[in-house]
């Protein structure tokens, strides 16, 4: 050790203090930490729906390479309401939308479910309950003014209300949706669901945006971008690893 | 209750970790900031991170040494000025404050202080971490993210630098006070 470093270790704040004692207040941290949402979910992915909802100019959408039929279940969708309040839809095949909406009604959600083929839209006449961010913000250089639309993306009253997890599970959050909004969600397929990295493409997408009040009907829209995933280098999760 | 969002196994090792680590992240806070709000949300962030990003925490000894890369990075957006005053660890500030003790007072090692006070973050973060938390090089260019070689080279200007800040200052009474201290 060199005298410079003994003189620096002489005044280690810490020097002379007991070592810091796992106290109440040290498990109580420890309790607020696991109570918090826990990894992979919420930010990440969110933060990459949100990402690809910018390119497309909804509220969120998701570029997620895992195939919607799995083949091993019989009921086209499932809907749970778990213990913490949040409901669970889990998606096997994309028909009987108008059966899942009852059902998230009878949970208590209001929603508009629609089911578009590949490269096609819906478009709909209702109020966003989210805030306008331009997309020259969001693609901005500056990473403070970035950062700052990720930020009111993120905390946006849509982004507030779902999560989509691993598996192809949606989340909805009822807290989180206010009475005489209307959950308005869009799921489309590709019809070729194999996967491999020789042939990167969308294998499905999903968007979710609350509204304010009354929501038009669907009408279906060409979506001509709807295949186009970009470049490995700028957005590698659509170009998984084998096996993945 | 098993929280369904969370795989098993997750909140033990979280667990684990944190009971662990938290004496050490605890320091590291403590001897990089001035008030207990700031201990207390640096502390917390920290684990935070950890938690939500459990799978590219590395495990055994790198552990504690991903902890203290981290926590810079929570310091240093705390430094911009971006940290948001978190709402955890209410009772944690409290223990804090109350447990708050001054340094013991010595003009000889103010002069050091001093010294040290004024050299540039990154200087002082690699004698801290060479100094107080006792990482070997190897381990600093792990927390700082940079190659060995470049720690030595850091450390070495560092060095440097301070000694240079100590020589315009009253030296002697220092040196001769820090020998009496050798182990």
């Amino acid at each position: 050790m060199s005298k410079i470093d003994r003189m620096v270790s002489a005044i280690d704040p810490a020097a002379g203090r007991a070592a810091p004692a796992v106290s109440p207040g040290v498990y109580d941290l420890l309790e607020e930490i696991v109570a918090t949402e826990p990894q992979g979910g919420r930010s990440r992915l969110r933060r990459r729906l949100l990402a690809g909802a910018a390119a497309a100019g909804i509220a969120a959408a998701a570029l997620i390479v895992v195939p919607l039929v799995t083949g091993a279940e019989s009921s086209a969708y499932a809907v749970t309401r778990q213990a913490d309040g949040s409901i669970t839809v889990k998606l096997n095949e994309l028909r009987d939308p108008e059966l899942l909406e009852r059902d998230l009604a009878v949970l208590g959600v209001k929603a508009k479910v629609s089911y578009t083929p590949p490269g096609k839209g819906c478009s709909r006449n209702f109020t966003s309950a989210d805030p306008g961010i331009p997309r020259e913000e969001l693609t901005s250089k500056d990473p403070k003014v970035k950062a700052a639309a990720r930020q009111k993306m993120d905390s946006s009253p849509s982004a507030q209300a779902f999560d989509l997890e691993l598996g192809g599970v949606v989340r909805i959050f009822p807290d989180h949706i206010e009475q005489g909004q209307t959950a308005v969600m869009e799921f489309s397929e590709n019809s070729d669901q194999t996967t491999g990295p020789e042939k990167p493409r969308v294998l499905w997408e999903f968007s979710f945006q609350l509204a304010n009040g009354p929501v038009g009907e669907c009408v279906l829209t060409d979506k001509p971008g709807w295949n186009d995933i970009g470049d490995p280098e700028k957005n590698p999760e659509a170009f998984p690893p084998p096996g993945s | 209750m098993q929280d369904p969002r969370v795989p098993p196994g997750t909140r033990d090792r979280f667990e684990a970790l944190y009971l662990a680590c938290y004496p050490a992240v605890h320091r590291y806070a403590l001897r990089r900031t001035d008030s207990v709000d700031d201990i207390a949300d640096v502390i917390a962030e920290t684990f935070l991170t950890a938690w939500r990003r459990l799978d590219d925490v590395p495990e055994g000894d790198a552990t504690v040494l991903w902890l203290y890369g981290t926590a810079r990075r929570v310091l240093a957006n705390h430094r911009r000025g971006e940290l948001r005053r978190t709402a955890l660890a209410s009772r944690l500030r409290d223990e804090l404050i109350t447990g708050q003790e001054a340094a013991p007072a010595d003009p000889r090692a103010d002069v050091v202080r001093a010294a040290f006070a004024t050299l540039a973050t990154a200087d002082r973060e690699v004698l801290a971490l060479a100094c107080w938390e006792e990482l070997t090089g190897p381990q600093i260019a792990t927390v700082l993210g940079c190659s060995s070689t470049a720690v030595r080279l850091r450390l070495h200007r560092a060095r440097k630098r301070l000694a240079r800040l100590l020589d315009m200052t009253d030296e002697a009474p220092v040196m001769a006070a820090l020998r009496g201290e050798n182990r």
